[in-house]
């Protein structure tokens, strides 16, 4: 029995009359790069916003470790060591680039300064120090939303499409650094589109379609597979990506 | 106790319903702006009072009844609410709610006490109408009765406005998809001036028909402006119809709260539905998820 | 910001004149200069709250009027000034609690329009509950029972630097820090590790306790309270266009603001107290329009070297 670091069961959740997710489950293993996969609106985001705590209205079970977090407030969830981006960058405008990445640093962390100057020299933004959040690219701003997270050694990251909308130069820097840090052994779940990202990167991949998971398989099956290539559309797809 | 006899229910019913029903004129406006242009304008009540001292100045100077300076007063501010949309109020639309609060904030103080200034603090009112339709046991003060209903009838005819014509559909276009109703070829500028011009005209004419029921001084939008937040707030922000219905309930519970216990209270009443209200649901009654 | 040194400096300089200002200043100035350190302190109250956290409060004056009626009300029963003033913080704080326990649930718009009423639910209470408060005719207090006005001119310059000193260790501690992280975003201070809840309720019950206090020493100088003045809407006013004007979210902004508004008010205004507000209506209007930032945002040179490093085509989100 593979160890498991966050065990998603029969998470649930309604808006008005949609069903943006219908019972999912998911597994994910310590250590692992874990891929969720999906055409748009089918609740990909909603997922990690319920894991994440962030919506509050789902019912079902997520446990990280061990221990229920459904529920529990997001500053809770982050501080029990499960840290998340959001599909549209949300860096603090008003605030330095370094401010931002202090402030996600545990509250008594007195290294927290010098920590986030080695990141920031990581992605060789340590140029922009002192550059409010407003002033950067875009593409800056999902990187630095990413250094963000790492400032209090989370053991899970959800990312939430951390490439897009970012230039293919800063791209690789990303995922070069999910690369290392998951060679630390820092487990990571993500959303992403782009088929190769995925199969360069993940353990398993989850497909995700109109809130349920339909499919669920390891790297091998979703390079080997053509199909899940133009997963977009749902029904004939599915099926065979599924065979 | 003689309070729970039915004659006197109903006559606190109806007296809810008419007040109500000018709540309901006046809170809708509100709800249509912050509807169409996400603004909340702080300020509402202060056009409710300019619509009460125009007409207050054109009673006395020129004695003309408040029924008719209706078709000066409410173009007058209709007039006044398309520049001042086009001068101040477009500045801050797409800016954080925030800003918006502050700079209405910043026009009501400008007006209250512009107010204070040309008119003092005493109070002022427009006796006409006076005395009651006698039904059977029921009294239903004149003046009432005319501007509740009057007020029911512009509510409507605003409310059709909006369903029927072409110009009230690209309002609810621009309130419902600003940047569908840009493509659309709606000229969406045009459409907020339209859209603050109408709601501080509804203001003005709920203002202009008060002269007749309550006496009023020029920090009297206080009050009013609390009980159009708990109004929209419990109808549904943004909701045109929502601030209709509740507008009426808030004159009900107002009504009954002043017959069973004291006026004072009444006043309190909407702060305290308000805060109930927010409380029980922190996004208020309806859905308004956008709001950040 | 200003350089450190020179803040530093500044500070104590203006520390050192309004501590010599009773030995060489008339009464009549000396109570100008009372009012002023009021208006700084309930700047700086508004500032904890509102300009940290973007939590706009439209309904500060009510802890203001509380602590002034906790004073009126005590010191006729020989309780001493400087106990009074302690209870009129104490007031304040025990209304802070379950009240920003409530309010602060909501999102800012609608923090706002629930404070909103707040000072006039206030007043009503405290008019109808006559026995204890006298109602609309106030509380008169003898004269005999006050500390003098250099006292009070003393205590109110405490205060008002005791506000500025908690707002300058908010602004450059770790609190601070998460304050303004929440007034940028929430959601994402929530996210990444800041009790929003806690961190608020901190800072909304600090901006309590100041206003508190400053009521009470309020009430001993003029000696006489009454509902409308303990909750005056000019006082709000005042509070959030002097912030506003001086640049919100800082140290020196309130300071500044409040020290500018109150010597326009002395030289030009004093007359017509109708018009003092209305130009503050426009002072508002003015500095959210066109000076966000207020007055020191003209000070601030924002480092706007921007490396050049990626100086190639911006990227754009693409969905
Ligand atoms: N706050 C919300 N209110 C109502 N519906 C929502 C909300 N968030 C998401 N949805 C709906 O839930 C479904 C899933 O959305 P989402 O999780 O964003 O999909 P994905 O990330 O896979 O593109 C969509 O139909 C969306 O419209
Ligand atoms: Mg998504």
């Amino acid at each position: 029995m593979a160890d498991h670091i966050l065990v998603v069961r029969g998470v649930r959740r309604v808006f008005g009359g949609v069903e943006a997710l219908k019972g999912v489950d998911l597994d994910v293993v310590r250590g692992s790069v874990t891929g969720i996969i999906g055409p748009n609106g089918s609740g990909k985001t909603t997922l990690f916003q319920v894991i994440s705590g962030m919506d509050r209205g789902a019912t079902g079970s997520v446990m990280l470790d061990g221990r229920e977090i459904l529920g529990c407030r997001p500053y809770f969830v982050y501080q029990c060591g499960l840290a998340r981006t959001f599909q549209l960058s949300r860096v603090f405008p008003q605030l330095t680039v370094l401010e931002n990445l202090i402030v996600a640093a545990r509250r008594h962390d007195r290294g927290a300064r010098s920590r986030a100057l080695e990141l920031l020299e990581r992605v060789k933004l340590e140029a922009y120090n002192e550059v409010l959040g407003s002033d950067l690219s875009y593409g800056q701003q999902r990187l630095v939303e990413f250094l963000r997270v790492l400032m209090s050694d989370p053991s899970v990251i959800l990312l939430d499409e951390p490439a897009a909308g970012v230039n293919p130069t800063l791209r690789a820097t990303l995922w070069d650094m999910v690369r290392h840090l998951n060679g630390l052994g820092t487990t990571f779940v993500i959303i992403e589109h782009n088929m190769d990202v995925i199969s360069d990167l993940c353990q398993e991949v989850y497909v995700l379609s109109e809130g349920e998971v339909i499919a669920r398989g390891s790297r091998r099956s979703v390079a080997t597979n053509s199909c899940s290539r133009r997963i977009s559309g749902s029904g004939a797809a599915h099926e065979r990506f599924a065979a | 106790m003689a309070l729970f006899e039915p004659t006197i229910l109903l006559q606190l019913l109806i007296a809810g319903l008419l007040t109500g029903s000018l709540y309901a004129l006046l809170a809708s406006g509100l709800n249509l702006v912050f509807g169409v242009m996400r603004v909340i304008n702080i300020a509402h009540a202060e056009f409710m009072l300019l619509g009460a001292y125009l007409a207050w100045v054109l009673y006395v100077y020129a004695n003309v009844h408040p029924l008719l300076s209706l078709f000066i007063v409410v173009p007058a501010v209709f007039g006044i609410g398309w520049v001042l949309e086009r001068t101040l109020i477009e500045h801050v639309v797409g800016r954080p709610l925030l800003t918006s609060l502050l700079a209405t904030y910043g026009v009501s103080i400008i007006m209250v006490n512009a107010g204070l200034l040309v008119f003092a603090s005493d109070f002022k009112s427009v006796p006409q109408l006076q005395g009651a339709i006698v039904i059977g046991e029921l009294a239903i003060s004149k003046p009432r009765l005319v501007a509740g209903v009057l007020a029911v009838i512009l509510t409507f005819a605003v409310y059709l406005f909006l369903e029927i014509t072409r110009l009230g559909k690209a309002v609810r276009a621009v309130a419902e998809h600003p940047h569908v109703a840009t493509i659309c070829g709606i000229d969406v500028q045009r459409i907020r001036m339209l859209t603050f011009a109408l709601a501080v005209a509804m203001a003005a004419a709920a203002g202009v028909m008060l002269t007749m029921i309550y006496s009023f001084s020029p920090d009297t939008g206080a009050d009013f402006i609390q009980k159009c937040f708990a109004i929209i707030i419990i109808g549904g922000m943004g909701n045109f119809l929502g601030a209709f219905y509740g507008g009426v309930l808030l004159g009900v519970v107002e009504a009954f709260v002043g017959g069973f216990g004291t006026t004072q209270w009444a006043e309190a009443v909407a702060y305290l539905l308000l805060v109930l209200v927010l409380l029980i649901r922190p996004t208020g009654l309806k859905g308004m998820a956008d709001v950040k | 910001m200003l350089s450190k040194h020179a803040s530093l400096a500044s500070a104590a300089v203006l520390v050192v004149i309004l501590a010599v200002a009773p030995a060489v200043l008339g009464e009549y100035y000396l109570s100008f200069l009372t009012q002023l350190l009021m208006m700084v302190a309930l700047a700086q109250a508004w500032n904890t709250i509102s300009g940290m956290t973007g939590y706009v409060s439209f309904g500060h004056a009510t802890f203001f009027g509380m602590g002034s009626y906790a004073a009126a009300l005590l010191l006729p029963l020989g309780v001493p000034w400087w106990a009074c003033l302690i209870a009129g913080a104490l007031v304040a704080l025990a209304l802070s609690v379950p009240l920003g326990f409530l309010t602060l649930r909501l999102r800012g718009p609608y923090f706002a329009i629930a404070m909103l009423g707040l000072n006039e639910v206030a007043r009503v209470f405290v008019t109808l509950w006559v026995d204890l408060t006298g109602g609309g005719s106030g509380i008169t207090l003898s004269p005999e029972l006050l500390p003098s006005l250099t006292t009070s001119y003393y205590t109110m310059f405490l205060i008002a630097v005791a506000a500025t000193v908690i707002v300058a260790a908010i602004y450059h501690s770790r609190f601070g820090l998460e304050l303004r992280a929440i007034r940028e975003d929430e959601g994402a201070a929530e996210m990444v590790g800041v009790n929003t809840t806690r961190d608020k309720l901190a800072a909304f019950v600090l901006s309590a306790l100041i206003p508190g206090a400053a009521g009470a020493v309020l009430v001993m100088y003029t000696s006489y309270i009454d509902p409308a003045a303990a909750f005056a809407p000019a006082v709000n006013i005042q509070m959030i266009v002097m912030v506003m004007f001086g640049g919100s979210g800082t140290v020196w902004g309130p300071v500044l603001g409040a020290g500018l508004v109150m010597g326009l008010r002395e030289v030009f205004w004093a007359e017509f107290p109708a018009a003092h507000l209305m130009l503050l209506g426009v002072l508002l209007l003015s500095v959210v329009l066109f000076l966000p930032g207020g007055l020191m945002a003209l000070f601030t040179r924002r480092k706007l070297v921007r490396p050049e490093v990626a100086a190639g085509p911006q990227e754009r989100p693409d969905g």
